[in-house]
């Protein structure tokens, strides 16, 4: 009776994900002109895993990863498939709500939602989840997962990352990871495997990079919709696969810069996009922006850039100096809230306002992700010191805010117009 | 223009740097075989107890030699003598500012040497915990200030001691492990004795063997071991202020990925974290730049020579050294 | 046929001073940097003096004008000095009689390291006495080095070759006194190589040696004029606490020569040639009395094991995972 139950649960919440993912893509593909003929295969990247259910580029053994602390290297090295399992559907946020109030994070929600109902395109070949010590409702989820039964593996990461015995708790941290790594496997992690593993990631940021590169211009290249579609196949492509369409996806770019092709004019609102991460198919309020007329030229999430920014570099190519190496990497950059001094989120954000010519940013706080709630305030000031309009939203995976978010978004935009107009004439005159 | 700084910036600077250790290495040890002398001022190990194969000679010896005089004397053609040493070792540090460590030095070489041996061989380096760093870094101005004051207490009486004796001549030398590891090089091992002749003599023969036993041991645990504690480096940094070459940070490109921080051999944390200062270059950089080529950034670390660019950190640099780095591991 | 003899004698210059002057005909006639004892023209910077080193770092620091002593009183007026200066070039000597005592002074300018070497100074006196002819030379080799010049001559091989001058009728050489930065290298235990020329040329020779202690020997020079000893060691100090490593022990090489040649030297008619040379030096006690190889590498390899193990034991402490926090129990 009870089984009956369930898998009728997993049937019905496969096919409205499937259509809310769907949905989604179309808004995506279909609401905007002049897609890059190169992001087909990032459209079909996410059709398959979210709509078929199928994972691509075939793999034997995943290991599911919750927040970017998660050294993927270490992974990769040990033979298996890094894949985030942050969920980003409202499907699996309903179906997850009964693990946390109702108020809590849509994103914890949704993925111990879609772990709980155990349909996800990887299932059968997930042999653990690794979840960071980040915010309080990864860590609560953590032993959540246990109890569902999954093989979990809890990462400790230090609340503060400035500080020496901080650093050194997370790189023995890291350190008994790749061991149990090793065990989980039954693969050894060596120092050839390792440095082709940091190889592999390393060219995947180069190549992201370079794509960031090219939003910096003045063009307007590619919407930011697409970047996070981008980046949002990286959470389980394989990843030479994911590298390689990037680079054609670059080329591509690059031509258009070379024939000034671009997707909106020249005085489109440049956008800087910040706070909880838009993950597929949530990508409810930068289509906002976008439909707006806005064009989100860069962001500063775990989602995105983030997550593919900071390479890795090593002094000795050994084991000693390599997973420390690793292990800072994933630390000392990070600028999630969740540490308790974060003056390197305002930095960064602040020279990315610079550097991409950003006319506004937006700040998502999803309602209940207490960390990017509460760090708002300080990175509002910082901005209103800085001349950076910002404007915050608290929303979560629902789509009945919409009506109201967009309203909100338009004004915003509307005045970001009014501003650069205004300049524009005062530089005129 | 363009296209060679973007040559020069995704070179491989540690290659260079060995090519340039070695060619200095050459010219230190056996330049004087050639009859190369760049003089006795050489802001660098160049160790006067290598003889006369040597290309020049370290600015410590001739300034603990010319310290030993009474101080009235200073006044006088001695000490216009005195200062003129003083100013061309200023002159010779300032065009290299403290790149004559990371490029020049023939004990810091000899310590890379130890270092790739060590790599090799699979065993790990050791590192200092930042408090000890910070109290270990101290070390080397207590060494100047010593061999100073030593220096000049043969020619001048403290009183309630009087004047010291003449075997305290050249104390830093007595007890420094360039003056018994550098001469090997030339097949010369009268350095490698303990003098019986004075318990001055005694101690400081003594105590320089047994730096020279750690110096080796250290130098194979831990990264230009020897160069923390390093006098030459403290009179170094008075003047690195007035260096040419100088190297630079833009706080706010810096991202405190650490990498930087990670791959130095001083174990420099300074280098990560201070995103404030310009100018970078702490007491123990050797200006060795390979924060620089660590550094992903473009532009966030750069090396300028009297204000011109000379090598800069780059993104496609960092990309081509690390993919070249992971060819050569495997 | 001529008849030659040479007699080489060796005095220890320092001892020889504190004898009360007892200059007559025959005695041999020797310069040295230090006026003979009882006379207080020594204008030379005497450091660490009281410690027995004696001016040992003298010849390091150069002065413009260099004063040098002779042991006698008896010069003729005809008495002439002869200096040859480091380049090759002769220089003049200004033969001096003041405070009881015969110095020779010269100048050693300019002051920049191009007259950075050894200076060849010579007194060559003449007399004519019951129908002999007695030459006698004084010759000295004094170092004109300052560091700070930068041992530009390093690898100057014809600055550093002892050189000889041909007007001196007789003249030893001394090799191997120096080194490559004009420093003296002569130890105790050295074998001490030199030769004798008579007008330029060499002669073979007989060698008798003396040292501090009155011990005496007598060698040969080969047809090249060449002869060597080995500088025994002479300095014994009672306590090891008395010893010094700088000590510096001077000596004296005279050559005789006697050959019948007649002829008038002012006005007086001679049938026999009497030629006597000198050439002081010092030597220092052997470095391997003083130091020790075993020790030093002992200490060193005694430190880099212990240094070895101290980071072994750390290493394998460190890979247990607990570390203590101790806290401070007074209050």
């Amino acid at each position: 009776m009870k089984i009956e139950r369930v898998e009728r649960i997993k049937k019905t919440t496969a096919v409205h994900l499937a259509m809310e993912a769907k949905e989604a893509l179309k808004k995506i593909t279909e609401d905007f002109p002049d897609n890059p003929d190169t992001m087909g295969y990032f459209y079909s990247l996410l059709h398959k895993f979210y709509i078929q259910g199928e994972m691509p580029n075939d793999c034997s053994e995943v290991i599911g990863t919750m927040c970017i602390q998660v050294p993927e290297e270490l992974i990769y090295a040990s033979g298996a498939r890094p894949v985030r399992i942050c969920s980003g559907s409202y499907v699996y946020d309903q179906t997850g709500a009964e693990f946390m109030h109702a108020k809590s994070c849509s994103l914890v929600k949704a993925t111990l939602g879609m772990l709980n109902i155990k349909n996800m395109p990887f299932k059968d070949s997930l042999s653990a989840i690794v979840v960071a010590t980040t915010c309080d409702q990864k860590k609560k989820a953590a032993s959540m997962l246990e109890d569902i039964g999954y093989k979990t593996y809890v990462l400790e990461m230090p609340s503060i990352k400035d500080s020496e015995e901080a650093r050194v708790y997370w790189q023995s941290s890291v350190k008994n990871f790749a061991a149990a790594l090793e065990d989980m496997s039954g693969n050894r992690i060596t120092k050839k495997g390792l440095s082709e593993a940091v190889m592999k990631a390393n060219r995947a940021r180069a190549e992201f990079r370079r794509f960031n590169n090219l939003r910096k211009g003045a063009h307007n290249l590619i919407y930011g919709k697409d970047a996070f579609v981008v980046a949002n196949g990286y959470f389980f492509d394989k990843i030479e696969h994911w590298t390689d369409a990037l680079a054609k996806l670059n080329a591509e770019l690059e031509q258009r810069e070379a024939k000034g092709v671009c997707v909106a004019n020249k005085h489109a609102p440049r956008i800087l996009f910040t706070g909880s991460p838009a993950i597929f198919p949530n990508l409810k309020l930068p289509l906002l922006i976008e439909q707006s007329g806005g064009v989100i030229v860069a962001d500063e999430m775990c989602s995105s850039s983030r997550l593919l920014y900071d390479p890795i570099s090593f002094d000795e190519g050994n084991l000693y100096d390599m997973i420390p190496a690793v292990a800072d990497r994933y630390l000392k950059p990070c600028t999630c809230p969740c540490f308790v001094k974060n003056d390197d989120r305002k930095r960064k954000l602040k020279e990315m306002a610079k550097e991409f010519g950003v006319d506004g940013v937006v700040y998502q706080a999803f309602s209940g992700c207490n960390p990017y709630e509460m760090e708002h305030k300080a990175i509002a000031k910082m901005l209103e010191t800085e001349g950076v309009p910002m404007l915050y939203i608290e929303t979560d995976y629902s789509p009945e805010d919409t009506g109201q978010l967009s309203t909100r978004v338009e004004a915003f935009m509307e005045s970001i117009k009014n501003r650069k107009r205004s300049k524009l004439q005062r530089g005129i005159s | 223009m363009r296209k060679i700084r973007e040559l020069v910036y995704s070179a491989d600077i540690n290659r260079f740097r060995l090519y340039s250790q070695v060619v200095a290495f050459g010219l230190l040890m056996y330049g004087g075989y050639l009859a190369i002398d760049l003089g006795a001022n050489l802001p660098t190990f160049a160790c006067a107890f290598v003889g006369d194969g040597r290309g020049g000679t370290c600015y410590l010896y001739p300034l603990q030699h010319q310290l030993n005089m009474p101080l009235a004397q200073f006044i006088g053609g001695r000490g216009v003598a005195f200062l003129t040493g003083l100013i061309t070792f200023v002159l010779f540090f300032m065009l290299f500012n403290k790149a004559w460590c990371g490029f020049a030095c023939p004990l810091g070489t000899i310590q890379d040497w130890t270092t790739k041996l060590r790599s090799r061989l699979g065993i790990r380096y050791s590192a200092y915990s930042e408090r000890t760093f910070h109290g270990l870094i101290k070390i080397k101005y207590v060494l100047l200030v010593l061999l100073i004051l030593l220096s000049l207490g043969m020619s001048n009486a403290v009183p309630g001691i009087g004047k010291l004796s003449e075997d305290f001549m050249t104390p830093y030398c007595m007890i420094c492990p360039g003056r018994t590891v550098l001469p090997l090089f030339n097949g010369d091992i009268k350095q490698l004795v303990v003098d019986f002749s004075s318990k001055t003599k005694l101690t400081l023969t003594a105590l320089g063997m047994a730096v020279t036993g750690t110096f080796f041991v250290g130098a194979f645990a831990k990264k230009r071991f020897f160069c923390l504690f390093c006098p030459m480096s403290a009179l170094q940094y008075i003047f690195s202020k007035a260096g040419l070459l100088r190297l630079i940070k833009d706080g706010s490109k810096c991202t405190k990925c650490g990498n930087c921080s990670r791959v130095c051999d001083m174990g420099i944390r300074e280098i990560a974290d201070d995103v404030v200062s310009k100018n970078i270059l702490q007491d123990d950089c050797m200006m060795c730049f390979k924060c620089v080529a660590a550094c992903p950034e473009e532009k966030c670390l750069d090396v300028r020579f009297l204000g011109l660019p000379v090598f800069s950190s780059t993104e496609q640099g960092f990309f081509k050294r690390m993919e070249g780095k992971v060819k050569d591991e495997n | 046929m001529r008849f030659i003899t040479i007699v080489i004698v060796l005095f220890l210059a320092v001892e020889a001073y504190s004898l009360p002057s007892q200059a007559k005909f025959g005695e041999a006639m020797f310069l040295s940097e230090n006026p003979p004892a009882g006379h207080s023209g020594g204008l030379k910077e005497h450091k660490g003096g009281q410690r027995g080193g004696g001016g040992d770092h003298s010849e390091h620091r150069a002065t413009p004008v260099k004063t040098v002593y002779l042991n006698i009183h008896d010069l003729s007026d005809s008495a002439k000095a002869y200096v040859l200066r480091p380049d090759g070039s002769i220089g003049e000597g200004r033969l001096s009689h003041a405070e009881g005592a015969w110095s020779v002074t010269f100048d050693t300018k300019p002051m920049d390291g191009s007259m950075d070497g050894i200076f060849n100074v010579y007194v060559v006196d003449k007399q004519a006495l019951d129908r002999t002819l007695l030459i006698r030379v004084a010759k000295m080799n004094a170092i004109n080095h300052s560091c700070g010049w930068g041992h530009k001559h390093k690898f100057d091989k014809e600055r550093q070759r002892p050189k000889h001058l041909d007007a001196i009728p007789l003249e030893i050489i001394g090799h191997d006194q120096w080194n490559s930065y004009f420093h003296t290298q002569t130890m105790s235990g050295d074998n001490f190589v030199f030769s004798v020329l008579h007008d330029g040329r060499p002669v073979k020779a007989a060698v008798r040696v003396r040292t501090q202690s009155g011990w005496m020997k007598m060698l040969k020079t080969d047809d090249d004029g060449k002869g060597s000893l080995q500088l025994i060691r002479d300095y014994y100090p009672d306590k090891w606490n008395d010893f010094t490593a700088r000590k510096r022990s001077g000596f004296v090489i005279t050559a005789e020569y006697e050959a019948d040649e007649e002829g008038v030297y002012e006005g007086k008619r001679y049938d026999r040639i009497k030629l006597i040379t000198t050439l002081p030096w010092k030597y220092q006690p052997q470095r391997s009395e003083y130091t020790s190889y075993a020790y030093g590498l002992g200490i060193t390899a005694a430190f880099a094991i212990a240094g070895g193990l101290a980071v072994y034991i750390y290493r394998e402490r460190r890979k247990r995972p607990y570390r203590e926090v101790e806290f401070n129990e007074k209050n």
